[in-house]
């Protein structure tokens, strides 16, 4: 019997055994040969003791310098994509656009970005500017079209600042017509907001508690809002105190 | 106006990318397993990554990103073999000095003896091998995807492998005998409950 072994099972079908890359039928075959063969059982203890060490031998290397990627919300970005982005947004958006464009930027230099910066986050954390890009969307629509596409290119934006390590908070505000987007009624927005709140923890939305108050006084109805809504007392005066803190405003 | 193609693109690269920050710390070891050298290992994954990250276009099956970012690495180091050793065959490398324990080049921090010892007698294989039996070992990559890794058919990475093994487990006999486990040809029940435990 160990002899037979000895011929039939090589060492590439044992490392095969040990990798797992042989079938549950091959595996019997050898467990089986394993129970009667010494010699076998002895060849494969060998080459699994390797295996073990191999795999235990670079648990205690010395770290990465990269061992610790700075976590999303402690990323910074530079100026520079920041006001290009924000004008981009603007553009497709393509509303009344942008009241306030150039607080975070001064003046644009694409080309001052190199390829470098924008690859992967950990390369080029230590070049990063400390710049917060603060964007506020202002809801005052009630067409779902208009709306989806607002929310189509939040994601683009959130998604080309996340792509180039640069950090952005947008507040999404409704009032007036605008509210109704938030309504659970609005299936295809609500599921836009839900997917997108729970992606980006640098995204909020809120809705006028005035215009709110206003709906149920004049047309006497309940306003129910999606759950990812917070309430704020004034959707107006919120606009007005972020565009003072130097959020750029864009009309969605 | 808003181009849906655009977005699938980003929403693609961005898990891309997640996916290779995530499994950094895995190239690092494989690349550490290579040249040891932390710097080293931290510059072959950084110029890996970001060639990965600038190719996603060539990336035919997102499944294989592992094995396609390893094989940039693979490409990378070689490149820096043949700059630091122009004149040497790239098969014939070897890990500097990998001639003896004494002069093995991984870095003496460690404070388990036993890995230091296992880590220079891999450092002894030849590039070829050490390649195959790290991506197999640290990586877990299957025999298909080291095959993909390497640009090799599957037979030549089991007989690689096989030789590789054998080499090490020949290497740590003479070099770490007390470190090792030797089973006698009796093996006890314990060493047999080990070997059924291969799942």
């Amino acid at each position: 019997m160990d002899k037979n072994s000895q011929q039939n099972i090589s060492d590439e079908l044992i490392n095969s055994y040990l990798d797992h890359q042989i079938t549950d039928e091959e595996r019997q075959d050898i467990l089986d040969q394993i129970d009667h063969d010494k010699k076998l059982a002895q060849r494969v203890s060998e080459l699994q003791q390797v295996k073990q060490m191999t795999q235990l031998a670079f648990d205690d290397i010395p770290p990465s310098r990269y061992s610790d990627p700075v976590e999303p919300e402690e990323k910074y970005w530079p100026r520079i994509a920041a006001a290009a982005v924000i004008f981009t947004l603007g553009l497709l958006i393509g509303n009344t656009g942008i009241l306030q464009s150039d607080e975070t930027g001064g003046t644009i230099q694409i080309s001052e970005i190199t390829a470098e910066e924008q690859v992967i986050p950990e390369i080029a954390s230590s070049k990063m500017d400390q710049a917060l890009t603060k964007v506020l969307v202002h809801l005052t629509s009630s067409d779902i079209e208009s709306g989806l596409n607002t929310l189509n290119n939040l994601e683009q934006l959130l998604l080309e600042y996340e792509q180039n390590n640069q950090a952005v908070r947008v507040e999404v505000v409704a009032n007036g017509k605008g509210i109704k987007l938030l309504s659970p009624d609005m299936h295809q927005i609500a599921d836009r907001i839900a997917s997108l709140a729970a992606q980006y923890n640098n995204l909020s939305f809120a809705a006028c508690k005035n215009t709110i108050d206003q709906i149920q006084l004049t047309e006497g109805r309940l306003v129910d809002l999606i759950p990812q809504i917070k309430l704020i007392e004034s959707g107006i005066v919120e606009v007005i105190r972020r565009q003072q803190d130097g959020w750029t405003y864009i009309r969605g | 106006m808003f181009n849906p193609s655009i977005l699938n693109k980003k929403r693609r690269n961005k898990k891309l990318t997640q996916e290779l920050c995530t499994n950094r710390n895995r190239y690092y070891k494989l690349a550490y397993s290579w040249t040891g050298d932390s710097m080293l290992a931290d510059d072959l994954v950084q110029e890996a990554m970001k060639k990965a990250y600038l190719s996603f276009d060539s990336l035919q099956d997102d499944q294989k990103l592992n094995a396609w970012t390893c094989r940039i690495m693979v490409n990378c180091h070689l490149d820096w073999i043949r700059r630091q050793k122009k004149l040497v065959d790239i098969d014939d490398y070897e890990m500097p000095e990998s001639d003896s324990l004494e002069s093995a080049p991984y870095e003496e921090i460690s404070t388990n003896e036993t890995s230091r010892l296992v880590r220079k007698c891999i450092a002894m294989l030849n590039d070829k091998h050490r390649k195959v039996v790290t991506m197999v070992d640290l990586m877990e990559f299957s025999y298909e995807e080291v095959s993909q890794s390497l640009d090799i058919p599957i037979g030549t990475v089991m007989s690689r492998l096989c030789r590789a093994r054998a080499q090490l487990r020949s290497n740590m006999e003479k070099h770490m005998p007390d470190h090792l486990n030797q089973d006698s040809p009796e093996l006890n029940s314990q060493a047999l409950k080990r070997l059924r435990s291969v799942k």
